[in-house]
């Protein structure tokens, strides 16, 4: 017969003591989503910010949320596809994480998941990126000397074992929506007039922005799906990269492959454009390298396919207009926001 | 859409004594439905194509309008507020069964009784477009930032979009967009009402059925149409255009269903 194990002791130490956070963003960026079962705490907060920067959460701890997410190119990479632990190619392009806490859409490109909180189960266990189990990341952080107490200053449990992925995509999903932008020269310049628009500012913005009183001809018209504060309305849209016989032939379905509605094959999420300059390469795939690039695609009016948005039409484009424009898309740069030291790695 | 106890309680006479055509101290529920048509097609977006004007075919992606101020007229003359604002957008009607159910906003607490009619303003109310989508919470029909130009202070009260075949030959290379919304001297706001017998019990619902012909917004006869090979898009700029689609839209294109 087997002895009887002395019981382990599986008490957690330390204090619950919540802080409650506010987030501070500015009115016109709207109301902030925040579930009422996920209140920002500053212990919360830290605590996301730790299991975002820690390899722990990987099979071979090698791998971080950051790896892919990195606050310098606004919490993306500068990868086409990203890699993931196991070397692989992921299937599309590293999204920046920024004013997620007013995405009322769904994350992802093709807006699968409709929370941060269920957002960040999938990473985990994905192949092509961590790899690894949360019954095996539960245990990893069940034992660890630090992640216990954290977990009970955050969420008030008493016992390791009440230590799961529930609570851990909580964290960080809390420090996740306290990743506000909103402090780029876009900001400063045409949201807060704190100082005038240079010449080139201006003419990108007008080419940018549609002014309805003074436009008759063909228009880049980039604020039909990139307008207002956000730079984005969040909705999915065909913006015409890919020409296909039959909406069944686009290479990744996107939006269609969520809901299974043909007429939405090829549709994508319309990405905010904040830090653009920062998040190269650009679109689903990382098809293109440049900002000029894109501009270059837009300007050519998409291929006719089914279900492009009618936005999309050609406009003529002079060398000074896409440096305008440039001009004009770096202005949503905010390095306040990516050099913003409660935003870095914890453990540097 | 359920709409909150917007209504104050202040407005019935539940007093005794009162004609038949009081309302009462009771509720029920209305729903208002709209189908769309493209004349007496059902209006089908992406997958239908219509025929017309000078041979030409067309084929929509959109068509959304804002509704404000939505009031039932009971027969006592009195008015009661369904809803402030709605969003009336036929993007997801892609099919011909979609099609048949329609658009439905549903109202609870309405006062029991007879009613004869129904108004609304086709547009965004003066009071409401003085705000903007940061005003309102996620879901609400004033929050979506793609309804709104920041440049102009306005939201675009109605959107037109799809593809035209200029010539029929199948090719729908006509890349058609129509957004109207509210400019200084511009104002496009109207109040409609319709007829309509309507009666409300006590935990009934009752429907409100009315159609909108999209045909008659943009092409009410075979002289007078938007020539979309003249003129693929406006954006409230060219009054020839913008007039025709708003008188239409107030005047002409929606009615009580038969
Ligand atoms: C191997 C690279 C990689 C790793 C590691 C990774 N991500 Fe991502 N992330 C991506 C890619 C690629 C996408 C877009 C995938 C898609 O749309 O299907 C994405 C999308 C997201 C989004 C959606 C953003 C939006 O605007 O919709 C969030 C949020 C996110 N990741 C958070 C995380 C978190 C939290 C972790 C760690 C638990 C993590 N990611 C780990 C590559 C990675
Ligand atoms: C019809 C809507 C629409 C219009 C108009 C539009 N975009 Fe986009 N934009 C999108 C969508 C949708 C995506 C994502 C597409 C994808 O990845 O498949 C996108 C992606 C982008 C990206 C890539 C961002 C990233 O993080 O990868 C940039 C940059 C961009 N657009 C800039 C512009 C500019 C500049 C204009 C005006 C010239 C413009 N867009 C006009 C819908 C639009």
């Amino acid at each position: 017969m087997e002895k009887p194990q002395p019981p382990v002791d599986e008490t957690i130490s330390g204090v619950y003591d919540p802080t409650p956070f506010t987030l501070v963003a500015p009115q016109y960026l709207g109301q902030a989503i925040i579930p009422e079962d996920n209140p920002l705490t500053e212990e919360g907060i830290e605590l996301g910010r730790r299991l975002f920067f820690d390899p722990i959460l990987s099979v071979d701890s090698t791998q971080s949320c950051s790896s892919c997410h990195d606050p310098a190119a606004s919490f993306s990479d500068n990868r086409q596809f990203s890699i993931g632990v196991n070397g692989d190619k992921g299937l599309r392009n590293a999204m920046p994480l920024v004013n997620l806490a007013f995405n009322p859409n769904g994350f992802f490109w093709d807006g699968r998941r409709a929370s941060l909180e269920e957002q960040a189960l999938d990473p985990i266990e994905d192949h092509l990126e961590m790899a690894d189990t949360w019954e095996n990341v539960e245990r990893k952080l069940r034992r660890h000397p630090d992640y216990p107490q954290r977990f009970k200053a955050a969420f008030g449990i008493e016992q390791k074992p009440e230590i799961t992925r529930d609570l851990a995509v909580k964290a960080i999903a809390q420090f996740e929506r306290t990743l506000v932008s909103a402090n780029a020269e876009f900001d400063k310049v045409f949201l807060r007039a704190e100082r005038f628009p240079t010449d080139a500012e201006q003419r990108g913005k007008l080419l940018f922005f549609f002014e309805p009183s003074d436009i008759f001809d063909d228009h880049p018209g980039c604020s039909h799906c990139h307008g207002g504060q956000h730079l984005t309305d969040f909705s999915f849209r065909n913006n015409g990269l890919d020409d296909v016989e039959e909406l069944e032939n686009f290479e990744d379905l996107g939006r269609g492959g969520v809901n299974n509605n043909r007429f939405d094959n090829g549709k994508f999420r319309v990405p905010s454009l904040r830090n653009v300059e920062l998040t190269a390469p650009y679109m689903h795939d990382g098809r293109f390298e440049t900002l000029e690039e894109v501009l270059d695609h837009y300007a050519s009016g998409g291929h006719g396919v089914l279900n492009e948005d009618a936005n999309i039409r050609t406009f003529p484009l002079t060398e000074q207009q896409k440096l305008d424009l440039v001009v004009f898309l770096k202005t949503f740069t905010d390095t306040s926001f990516t050099q913003n030291p409660a935003f870095q790695n914890p453990f540097k | 859409m359920i709409a909150l106890l917007g209504l104050s309680l202040t407005f019935f006479s539940a007093d005794c004594g009162g004609s038949e055509d009081d309302l009462v101290d009771e509720f029920g529920e209305v729903e208002l439905n709209f189908q769309g048509f493209f004349g007496a097609d059902p209006l089908v977006m992406l997958a239908n194509e219509y025929d017309y004007e000078a041979g030409m075919d067309v084929r929509f992606q959109l068509f959304q309008f804002y509704v404000s101020e939505i009031n039932l007229i009971a027969k006592s003359g009195e008015k009661v507020r369904l809803g402030e604002i709605e969003l009336v957008n036929f993007e997801n009607i892609q099919s011909e069964d979609a099609a048949s159910k329609g658009l439905s906003f549903s109202y609870s607490n309405i006062p029991a009784g007879e009613y004869r009619a129904i108004e609304m303003g086709i547009g965004v109310s003066g009071d409401l477009n003085e705000k903007a989508p940061a005003d309102y919470p996620v879901g609400h029909p004033l929050a979506f930032q793609g309804n709104y130009w920041s440049g102009l202070s306005s939201y675009i009260f109605t959107k037109i979009e799809g593809n035209a075949d200029l010539n029929g030959d199948g090719d729908f290379t006509e890349k058609l967009t129509f957004h109207i919304g509210e400019k200084e001297d511009v104002p496009l706001y109207q109040t409609i009402s319709l007829d309509y017998e309507l009666s409300v019990s006590k935990d009934q619902s009752s429907v409100l059925p009315l159609s909108v012909d999209l045909k008659q917004v943009i092409s009410p006869s075979s002289t007078n149409f938007l020539d979309f090979r003249e003129v693929s898009q406006d954006h409230t700029n060219q009054a020839s255009v913008y007039t025709l689609i708003v008188d239409n839209l107030q005047k002409n294109a929606i009615r009580v269903r038969q």
